[in-house]
């Protein structure tokens, strides 16, 4: 039996579930390979009878992207026997070829380890995985992406008959995608393909070699000695859905006769729809092509059922809403689940329905994961509004010896001077860190506000009262104080303030701020006497006290290259010389609020 | 440099029946044009027209019918619609990559002198059809047409081309070449499924059966044309040469070539799927539905010296008019009036049959409705297109009638679509199709009402 690798990050969600209302029960979601299971998240079910499983697991199997899967079970047992086990997990209709994982915890033991995972090769056996594998890193995954807007149009004959028929055009359009006559073509290339046939390449070729017959832009983007690993990994690959309408003389179809019409004349009421499918797969690299064409029928039936469901929920009279996809990694890996919203629903409309996946995805209901703010950026995506995401992220530098990084969590862009065609050249460095902070609740999706522009920020000032009227369009400085109250005006976001009388006192902080990112995970504005600047992280030895801090500079006046900033430190690691020695410094320290 | 045009012998002997006849003759230039070179493979003399068929009705939906019945006395006085609409009619008759490419006339100097300008509008007369009743085929690459003159009285030909996508051009001077080894051509065929389904708004209720259909077949037609197609199970680059040559080096050698090209390509046809831009739901009436399914066969022909790209959309170009031309030549004889009832209606296209030009690989095809007789085929083929044919000739198996089951299929389709919906019963009508097929010899008139009207 093959190895079995669990991320760690699914581990301690099941080691500290504690849902006194719902059993501890659920399926185990990943990704197939070569080397066996790479299990990337969980889905706790509210219900582990029987009766209910095949539904629920159905229901979770709509918000899968192409190639994660439903791979294994967990529950609670008394025993960790082989034989008990069997028993229990034979009873659930759950069938992979490659087996099944099964996670089986004691109750009231809040410990899971290599001890409680099992794997079933068939439904009459449970047995030890030759290989467990806890890890924070699984496989380089590749990313295909197919974007296609289909257009139906459905019958609506009487009050509420809108489910069924809509139901009826979904079915059938699926049959038409999982016929062999449907194919993917990979853009930009010669290769056409579908589960059962592959053009253009060798039926045996697996994933990597599409993405060598790609180019792209993002090559150019990383310099150096990065450009090859990580661009590698980070692209798309874009694909089309085609249909096939010739007629292979062998198939059944061959004796289809000269076009017939027939123009049944009848008044009735149609409802034109858009299907604006969006369907991620991620594969390993040594997964097969003809694999590949699998997942991606699969993947776009259960979005196609996904955007039913929702036109269906949200119908207002005949008329259904207009769907959205929306791509989440709500784990701390790569795994996407995407999500269909209504358009036009404020967050707060929407926030039942966040519940509802924050409970079946197991997750905390401390912060926002599938508000649409949180949405996954693909490296396609990126560049798109123009300013730079997570440079640090290209810094290329050792850690510093026994130290541990502390680093900002998740996504923000990098706002610095003379953007937006504004000169705000040696006064505006405190507006621009501030910008970056409400990037980073926007990327987390805390916020759906705009970025507050100069004048924004400054009559925000004026409306708390902390500065007068006349301060609006002015070329005045602003500090950390003044940075904590527009984040709570614009945003409603509180901020804690450290403050420190020297600069040299701030190697006294590294503690504090460690444990900052480490909880909060928010970027740092600091100001105070001299310039401001945004902080990042820090790298923190415990037991000398030594500490580098990571700072973004928003001092910067040129393009956005990141080639330049990296280079010249405009985003990098400092040691405590950076900092002016006999300057006051305060530091605001943005607190997430405790949202979905 | 003027366009060269490579003509087949045997379009030479056929001016020289025609001028051994002594009547003067205007007619067309079949074949394909290209940006080296052009080839015409058929010269076709347009029919006189014939008086005794059209029946009181459509005359009177003309008022230029009259002068039309017999045929003009000198060129100059010719109706630009008579050739215009014989183009037409032949166009539907040939395969993808060959067109209507020019005119031809023997004549008199004394006539042709004062008919110069005539003979020009006629080319752009032909051009105006042919947009019209193919939409979708406007991107050609190639917009000179051929004028070619073959004076009765010296035997001297004059060839010359004009612009037809510029209403400026002038007249330019073009070598007409014949050559006595002919042409390899290079067959493309495919079969391609039909499977429309649309809901025709209420506010389109009271246009024409064609227009319905034709709002039915566009959408498809350009989702054809948009689409991609795979040559021999393969995708590839539109700049390749489609059969890549390897005897480039050793000129001369061509019938090794031809040897190599016996087997026709299949094509296969990948176009998207039904898409529109994203827009907000809407709900609208509707006053009929309309399915349209089946199978066409297509056959194109292309030079040897074509690109991927020229084989595209040569078989492109032959599905879009064949599916138009069935659905044109269906619609012809009906004309649906409105009614408060619901009501079934069933037709069948006619079936395209194929068969060979003389001296050459290429084909032409005809449509045939079920209960017509061969021999109106026949008699319409040498009408139309000047080419005796016999029933051996002809391939009348590409493609298959319809039959009893295949429309209760296409109905089970339509019921499994609407399984929840209440469809009220209705009758199910069927037109006798057949009634229009005497049209053989009237197309013309019948062609010109419709396009008048």
């Amino acid at each position: 039996m093959a190895a079995v690798h669990i991320n760690r990050n699914v581990i301690e969600t099941l080691a500290t579930y504690s849902n006194t209302a719902d059993p501890f029960f659920g399926v185990l979601l990943g990704h197939e390979s070569e080397a066996g299971w790479h299990v990337t998240g969980c889905c706790c079910f509210t219900d582990s009878s029987l009766n209910n499983f095949t539904n629920q697991k159905d229901s979770v199997t709509r918000y899968l992207s192409g190639g994660l899967s439903v791979c294994g079970i967990f529950f609670e047992n008394q025993s960790l026997q082989a034989d008990d086990i069997v028993k229990k997990v034979s009873k659930y209709p759950l069938q992979n070829q490659n087996g099944l994982v099964i996670l089986v915890k004691q109750p009231k033991d809040n410990k899971v380890t290599e001890d409680n995972i099992f794997v079933s090769p068939d439904q009459n056996t449970v047995e030890k995985p030759k290989v467990i594998d806890i890890t924070e890193d699984l496989p380089a995954l590749i990313t295909a992406r197919l974007r296609c807007p289909l257009t139906i149009s459905v019958k609506v004959a009487a009050k509420g008959s809108l489910k069924n028929s809509l139901s009826n055009v979904i079915e059938n359009l699926c049959n038409t995608l999982s016929s062999p006559s449907a194919v993917y073509r990979v853009q930009d290339t010669e290769v056409v393909f579908n589960s059962s046939s592959l053009v253009g390449l060798p039926n045996e070729a697996v994933c990597s070699r599409l993405l060598d017959l790609t180019t792209s832009d993002e090559d150019e983007f990383v310099s150096g000695k990065q450009k090859h690993s990580k661009s590698y990994k980070q692209r798309t690959l874009k694909c089309e859905v085609l249909q096939n309408i010739s007629i292979a003389d062998d198939s059944g179809e061959g004796t289809l006769c000269a076009p017939i019409i027939q123009h049944n004349l009848e008044k009735f009421q149609a409802v034109t729809l858009t299907l604006p499918v969006d369907v991620c797969c991620q594969v390993t690299a040594d997964t097969t092509v003809l694999t590949l064409g699998q997942y991606m029928t699969t993947a776009i039936c259960n979005q196609l059922r996904a955007m039913q469901d929702c036109f269906v929920q949200y119908v207002e009279g005949d008329v259904p809403p207009k769907v959205q996809v929306f791509h989440f990694q709500p784990w701390k890996s790569t795994a996407i689940v995407s999500v269909i919203y209504p358009e036009g629903k404020s967050e707060e409309k929407l926030e039942s329905r966040r519940r509802e996946l924050h409970s079946l995805f197991c997750l905390p209901l401390s912060r926002p994961v599938f508000r649409r703010g949180n949405v996954s950026l693909f490296p396609e995506d990126i560049n798109q509004n123009g300013y730079l995401i997570n440079p640090h992220q290209y810094i290329n530098t050792q850690p510093m010896k026994d130290g541990q990084q502390y680093l900002v969590q998740g996504l923000y862009s990098y706002h610095h001077y003379m953007q937006d065609r504004f000169d705000d050249n040696m006064w505006g460095c405190a507006y621009r860190s501030l910008q970056t902070l409400v990037s980073w609740f926007r990327f987390q999706g805390y916020t759906d506000k705009p970025i507050p522009t100069h004048r924004e920020i400054q009559q925000a000032l004026v409306d708390v009262g902390d500065k007068e009227p006349k301060f609006v369009g002015s070329r005045q400085w602003i500090g950390s104080m003044e940075v904590s109250y527009c984040l709570d005006h614009l945003i409603g976001v509180t901020s804690r303030i450290a403050f420190v009388s020297e600069g040299s006192e701030l190697a006294t902080k590294g503690r504090e701020l460690a444990q900052h990112f480490q909880i909060q995970g928010t970027p740092v504005m600091i100001g105070g006497g001299v310039l401001a600047h945004t902080i990042l992280g820090v790298d923190f030895n415990e037991v000398t006290g030594d500490v580098k801090f990571l700072i973004l500079d928003p001092h910067y006046t040129g393009a956005e290259d990141l080639k330049v900033i990296l280079e010249k430190g405009w985003c990098g690691w400092k040691g405590m010389d950076f900092w002016d020695k006999k300057a006051h410094y305060n530091m605001c320290l943005p607190q997430r609020p405790k949202v979905i | 440099m003027g366009r060269t045009i490579l003509a087949d012998e045997y379009l030479q002997s056929y001016i020289f029946e025609i001028l051994k006849s002594g009547k003067w003759t205007i007619g067309l230039i079949i074949g394909q044009l290209t940006s080296q070179k052009d080839y015409a493979v058929k010269l076709i003399r347009t029919p006189e027209p014939v008086e005794d068929e059209c029946s009181e009705d459509e005359e009177s939906a003309s008022p230029s019918k009259k002068r039309k019945r017999n045929k003009p006395e000198s060129l100059a006085t010719v109706d630009e619609q008579w050739v215009a609409q014989h183009a037409k009619q032949v166009t539907r008759m040939l395969p993808g990559g060959i067109d209507v490419i020019g005119i031809f006339v023997v004549a008199p100097p004394k006539m042709t002198q004062p008919a110069q300008s005539k003979l020009r509008q006629v080319l752009f007369a032909i051009q105006k059809v042919q947009k019209k009743t193919f939409p979708l085929e406007g991107e050609q690459s190639v917009t000179d047409r051929i004028l070619l003159q073959v004076c009765s009285e010296t035997k001297k030909f004059t060839c010359r081309t004009v612009d037809v996508a510029d209403p400026k051009s002038d007249m330019r001077p073009a070598e007409w070449k014949s050559q006595s080894s002919g042409e390899t051509w290079i067959k493309l065929q495919s079969r391609v499924s039909v499977n429309i389904h649309i809901n025709i708004p209420q506010k389109n209720q009271d246009q024409m059966f064609f227009k319905r259909i034709q709002g039915a077949i566009l959408p498809y037609c350009q989702r054809i044309q948009d689409g991609i197609v795979m040559i021999d199970n393969k995708l590839r680059g539109g700049q390749e040469l489609l059969v890549p040559s390897q005897y480039d080096g050793k000129k001369g050698k061509g019938k090794e070539k031809g040897a190599v090209m016996k087997e026709p390509m299949n094509v296969k046809f990948l176009t998207q799927l039904e898409s529109s831009i994203s827009t907000a739901p809407v709900i609208e009436d509707c006053s009929s539905r309309m399915i349209i399914k089946g199978c066409v066969s297509c056959r194109a022909f292309v030079n040897s010296r074509s690109t991927v790209d020229e084989a595209t959309r040569a078989i492109k170009a032959d599905f879009i008019r064949s599916l138009i031309s069935r659905c044109e030549l269906l619609s012809e004889d009906i004309d649906v009036i409105e009614e408060e009832t619901s009501i079934k209606e069933l037709y069948d296209t006619p079936i395209r049959v194929f068969g060979c030009l003389p001296s050459s690989t290429i084909e032409f095809c005809d449509y045939v409705f079920q209960d017509e007789k061969i021999e109106e085929v026949i008699q319409r083929i040498k009408e139309l297109l000047d080419v005796l044919v016999t029933e051996n000739d002809l391939d009348l198996t590409s493609e298959k009638v319809a039959t009893e089951e295949d429309w209760s299929n296409a109905q089970g389709v339509q019921a499994q679509i609407s399984a929840s919906e209440s469809t009220p019963s209705g009758q199910v009508r069927e037109i006798p199709i057949g009634a229009i097929l005497g049209a053989a010899v009237l197309i013309l008139s019948v062609v010109l009402y419709f396009v008048t009207s």
